[in-house]
């Protein structure tokens, strides 16, 4: 157990998780004192017929407000404002937001402005703006990865400036966040497995960097086990209900975990990577995360040994000896990529080189690099990793990446 | 671990723990529009400096305290009110609770008449009748804690109420008034928040969410009462004991306590023992019997125990002996160092095989779920501390 000097944890979101979890939103909404939500969501989630799941599970029981489902992938101050608007129009008194972040981080805004009587969202950016209850607003995950129904935050495009707002606020954290089996019982292959790496990386990067606590560790630990034992079985069986629910919980422990205890180097090359080569964030995090912890090994190979224990079981863990136990999980991580690259027949990336965008071309050229490496220079998420980066060190490690090669260790500079 | 097919979890409390926690309070009451407290605060607090700790980290902020010193003895209905009044007339916005115990009872019954407008609490029923939030409340946790602080519990003055909305909203973890060195205190709220933490990763209901403060319980309260024979009580020790003590609180949350503890409760109203020490000797037999009925001891409670490296080569059929042993060995250290006045097992504290019965009846009265077998069961084995590999 590591007791830092100081930490805080905290999650202030009701978790509703089983087959039939939908079926308890009315009840839910009826003890938050809330009769007509308006359901917000995008057009993929609406078109996969998920939003018809949700009403069939509820209409009987709650008269629904309205359902708006053209939420864009950006989430937008236009989008937020217009469906406040349906939001008085229909005289609705509550949130429930089915679909991944952007749509989440559009009904906080949306919240925000219906709860607060306002038109004027940027009023409330910044930490601790928004001071007090807002509606009912449930979370429904489509995806088990990004963890954001757990959060505090949104992060709202301002179009007109060219900038993303942030919100924070320990009232922007949903009411409830609801997993239910049915709503990631249809996710195609690649975005189970690539999402699955996503919260997978939330928990070894909450456990492994500088802001864990002992809270956060114990949920870590607990999504790694999760994943690491039912992401196969539920790739073999996509149809495994057991397995999708138990994904979507470790995504949300993941979620809580690095709520509280931050991410490392694995999300800050991540983010500009997707913003500077488009790679989808799941698949990022899945090629570079073993070069995150060959990267720190110096720094917290101890920790990263631990993780042996959730990835292959207390016997396993026991038989190794010590020193080989960063290794193995390492190693371990490379084989899950392999394996999951198989089972997507050769559509899930395992190296940068192997990115494809939609027309089919290399999306990652390696001239590309160096562009990264400027976005990943100005990325606050890099703050908790163990071990410091220059440029060098980010071209070191994205070179390796690129072309899927172990990180050759004798290369890496030492700090403090 | 096997997953629940139906899982409810949640935990408003947020911690903050650690150097200078207190001067988070500030930030975390401006977020919740929190302006004027009232401090409920215990007779020591000013001897002890902690009133001084607490004024010091808010001096450089706009939060306006004001301060109450309740009595000592006794929560009655009039006290309750006679607070209410002072809240409501001097325009406060949220309760601040320095110190553990019935103070934080106090307080609970002090919010639900603010915050509702019902001058008797009693008329929301036993379980979960409250169903609006509260005002915000937080909690400023001793090691001298009873383990309910953080819960969702109140008993006091023939009321007892459960809901999360009597959770507080913030649990405050500070060197400077985690309280002084008593280490009766630390071995009492130890024993109280290994055991919570002992069931809750036990027992059926057992899922990934309650585990991180199950097994956080475990771990922290393992870790003080190792270190409890330290004089005087380091630091270390009464931080962990405070953090302990709020795990198990946000374990008990709003639900209705499970087996052990109410058998503890049953032991203790024989008045040869405390509740603390009644969960203490019942801990080695509940691991036995529960390993019996679910087949296995959870990797993590024995993690938590003994350590990872120490627990990890254990085979599953070897888990539930080697944690009772852990747990046995636990307690006979702890009699040794406070010189027997601490029981290892019931016959320590003046129990005979004839008692049990009577213990047994009033356990059946307070639950009347056919519990009674087992915890016949677990009163016999905890009578000598013996393990009892058959569970039967
Ligand atoms: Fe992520």
């Amino acid at each position: 157990m590591h007791m830092p000097a100081y930490f805080e944890y905290g999650c202030g979101v009701k978790i509703v998780a089983g087959h039939d979890a939908l079926e308890h939103i009315p009840e839910m909404l009826a003890r938050l004192g809330a009769k007509r939500p308006l359901i917000v969501t995008d057009p993929g989630v609406a078109g996969a017929g998920l939003v018809d799941i949700l009403t069939a599970a509820i209409k009987d029981r709650i008269t629904i407000g309205g359902v708006e489902d053209g939420v864009p992938p950006d989430s937008s101050i236009q989008t937020v404002v217009a469906i406040a608007e349906a939001y008085r129009r229909q005289t609705c008194d509550a949130l429930i937001a089915i679909g991944g972040g952007s749509v989440l981080d559009t009904a906080k805004g949306v919240n925000i402005l219906v709860s607060e009587d306002s038109d004027d969202l940027l009023a409330f950016r910044g930490s601790g703006t928004v001071k007090r209850p807002l509606r009912p607003l449930l979370a429904v995950p489509t995806t088990s990865g990004t963890g954001s129904e757990t959060t505090l935050v949104a992060v709202i495009k301002d179009e007109t400036r060219h900038r993303k707002m942030a919100f924070a606020s320990p009232f922007l954290i949903p009411d409830a966040a609801v997993l239910d089996s049915r709503m990631t019982l249809n996710l195609p292959p690649v975005i189970t497995a690539s999402t699955a790496m996503d919260a997978m990386t939330h928990a070894i990067e909450a456990y492994t960097c500088l802001a864990k606590n002992p809270l956060s560790d114990v949920g870590a630990l607990n999504a790694v086990k999760l994943i690491s034992r039912h992401l196969p079985q539920v790739m073999a069986t996509p149809e495994d209900a057991e397995g999708r629910l138990a994904l979507a919980l470790a995504a949300t422990l993941a979620g809580m975990a690095f709520g509280n205890s931050m991410v490392g180097m694995v999300h800050n090359i991540g983010h500009a990577l997707g913003g500077v080569c488009g790679v989808p964030h799941g698949s990022c995090m899945a090629m570079l995360l073993p070069y995150g912890l060959e990267y720190n090994h110096h720094k917290n190979g101890h920790l990263t040994a631990d993780l042996l224990v959730p990835l292959a079981g207390a016997d396993t863990y026991a038989r190794t000896p010590p020193e080989r136990r960063a290794d193995t999980v390492i190693h371990m991580i490379r084989e899950l990529n392999e394996s999951l690259h198989q089972a997507c027949e050769g559509r899930y990336p395992r190296f940068l080189k192997e990115v494809r965008n939609a027309g089919g071309a290399q999306a990652v050229p390696r001239d590309a690099l160096p562009r990264v490496v400027r976005a990943a220079l100005d990325d606050a998420a890099i703050l908790f990793n163990p071990e410091d980066l220059d440029y060098d060190d980010y071209i070191l490690v994205l070179e390796h990446a690129w072309d899927g090669r172990p990180l050759d260790r004798s290369l890496i500079r030492r700090g403090p | 671990m096997q997953l629940p097919d139906q899982l409810e979890f949640s935990c408003p409390v947020k911690l903050l723990y650690g150097r200078r926690a207190l001067e988070h309070l500030p930030y975390e009451f401006g977020a919740r529009n929190v302006r004027r407290p009232l401090l409920l605060s215990d007779e020591d607090a000013v001897r002890e400096n902690r009133m001084r700790a607490l004024t010091d980290a808010l001096r450089a902020s706009e939060i306006e305290l004001g301060a109450v010193e309740p009595p000592a003895q006794g929560i009655d209905l009039d006290l309750v009110h006679e607070l209410a009044a002072i809240y409501r007339d001097r325009d406060h916005d949220a309760l601040l609770v320095m110190g553990g115990g019935a103070l934080m009872d106090l307080a609970k019954l002090v919010n639900i008449v603010v915050s509702t407008g019902q001058d008797d609490p009693a008329g929301f029923g036993a379980s979960n009748g409250i169903a609006q939030r509260l005002k915000p409340m937080a909690l400023i946790a001793p090691a001298a804690a009873s383990g309910g602080e953080a819960s969702g519990h109140v008993k006091a003055d023939r009321i007892e109420l459960q809901s999360i909305h009597l959770m507080p909203d913030l649990a405050v973890i500070d060197e400077r008034t985690v309280g002084a060195p008593d280490q009766k205190a630390v071995l009492n709220a130890g024993l109280t928040a290994l055991a919570f933490g002992v069931e809750a990763m036990l027992g059926a209901k057992r899922n990934p969410m309650v585990d991180i403060y199950a097994a956080n319980a475990v771990q922290m309260a393992m870790a003080a009462l190792q270190s409890a024979a330290e004089m005087p009580v380091a630091l270390t020790t009464r931080m962990l004991t405070a953090s302990a003590t709020v795990m198990a609180g946000c374990i008990l949350a709003g639900k209705a306590p499970g087996k052990l503890h109410r058998l503890g409760t049953c032991l203790a109203a024989t008045g040869r023992l405390s509740f603390s020490e009644a969960l203490g000797v019942l801990l080695p037999a509940a691991v036995t019997l529960e390993a019996h009925k679910h087949g296995r001891v959870p990797a993590r409670l024995l993690s938590a125990l003994m350590g990872l490296e120490r627990s990890s080569g254990t085979p599953v059929g070897q888990r539930s002996l080697l944690a009772a042993t852990a747990l046995m060995s636990l307690l006979n250290d702890l009699y040794r160092l406070t010189e027997g006045r601490l029981p290892r097992n019931l016959r320590d504290a003046g129990f005979e095989p004839d008692d049990l019965a009577a213990v047994c009846a009033a356990f059946d009265e307070t639950a009347g779920d056919g519990d009674q077998d087992a915890a016949m069961v677990m009163l016999q084995q905890a009578l000598d501390g013996k393990p009892n590999q058959s569970g039967c």
